[in-house]
């Protein structure tokens, strides 16, 4: 056998292992079972905020409701995106954008909202201005 | 057998080699990628505006919570249906894959019918809100809130014209696995699409603000 066709052996034997890799059908109905699951958790705490905030504060709601988001996020991102099996550099060039957007506009909100970098906001018109 | 090792590394992405980067992957499926990366940070600053202006409000109203302005239960439907578009755009890019055709174009025209639906819902509300006098320059709660929402609604609409692009536009030259990277480039737009909702759903119409 030549080079040329073990490449080719090879790389027939790759690509059908990963397409191998990627959910079934059925698979991804169960995945948007979840994910629907997720949501209606999501709206019964919404529901239930009241009570819940009564029993264990306001905070506990508010973080039970990020880290659902943040696990649907990813359930899209890593099954239905395929980012899970595809080549880790569409990982890391996505989430480079997320960072940076988390970082700039973490930056921009706390310059309007935490009182020490807001000295004079008021006084230009701009909001912010914890006093 | 170097020479077969560099193969494969190359050819790990679905093996599509004649629009390889040095990656192993398409340049499209690239460019796709890095857009998306792009627009997380236009969502961003939407979102980062909103959560600024939400109890900023430039007319002095004093905002309470979500509660007691959207319509939660119409909103978790919408928000269902845009989910369940997500899973009928995985099973058309299956189908592709498979080179069932008829099946490919079933569920893509599922996506985009989901998508409209989800556009009509928010129609809905948009006329709602309108009605009780909530418009768009009313104050800056009501400007962050429509621009973050419209620009979502405009992305949503966006997607169905690529769906029915792909859809339409393939009648004469068919809809076979060598169409397989255009329906995943269509189907990762429109997954982003869903994410951000997912997003604005928590954040805008769930999280309590006291």
């Amino acid at each position: 056998m030549s080079v040329t066709e073990n490449t080719d052996v090879a790389h027939d034997h790759v690509v059908d292992d990963h397409h191998d890799d990627h959910p079934s059908d059925s698979s991804y109905v169960l995945i948007a079972l979840g994910l629907a699951f997720l949501t209606a958790v999501e709206v019964g705490l919404f529901v239930l905020e009241d009570w819940i905030g009564d029993n264990f504060g306001l905070g506990s709601v508010k973080i039970a409701l990020v880290a659902l988001m943040i696990i649907k996020f990813w359930i899209v991102g890593a099954y239905f995106m395929h980012l899970k099996f595809d080549n880790p550099i569409l990982t890391q060039l996505f989430v480079f954008g997320l960072v940076l957007a988390l970082v700039v506009y973490f930056i921009m909100l706390s310059a309007f909202e935490f009182s020490f970098w807001n000295d004079g906001l008021e006084d230009q018109g701009l909001p912010g201005g914890i006093s | 057998m170097a020479s077969a090792t560099v193969a494969v590394g190359h050819g790990a992405d679905h093996g599509h080699e004649e629009h390889e980067t040095n990656y192993g992957m398409s340049n499209n499926k690239m460019a796709m990628w890095l857009f998306l990366s792009s627009d997380c940070l236009l969502f961003g600053a939407l979102i980062s505006t909103f959560l600024l202006y939400r109890t900023n409000i430039s007319d002095g109203t004093v905002f309470t919570e979500p509660a007691d302005v959207f319509d939660i239960p119409f909103t978790s439907l919408s928000s269902f249906v845009l989910l369940m578009s997500s899973l009928t755009m995985v099973l058309a890019l299956s189908a592709v894959k498979r080179g069932d055709e008829r099946n490919g174009r079933i569920w893509l025209l599922t996506t985009a019918f989901l998508g409209m639906v989800f556009i009509g819902g928010q129609v809905y509300e948009f006329t709602i809100f309108s009605a009780e006098g909530l418009q768009y320059s009313t104050n800056t709660w009501t400007s962050a809130f429509f621009t973050l929402t419209g620009f979502h609604g405009v992305h949503v609409s966006v997607g169905i014209l690529l769906l029915m692009g792909t859809v339409f536009g393939t009648r004469n030259s068919g809809l076979g696995k060598e169409k397989s990277e255009a329906v995943e480039l269509v189907g990762l737009y429109w997954h982003f699409v869903d994410i951000v909702w997912v997003i604005i759903f928590t954040v805008i119409y769930l999280i309590p603000i006291g």
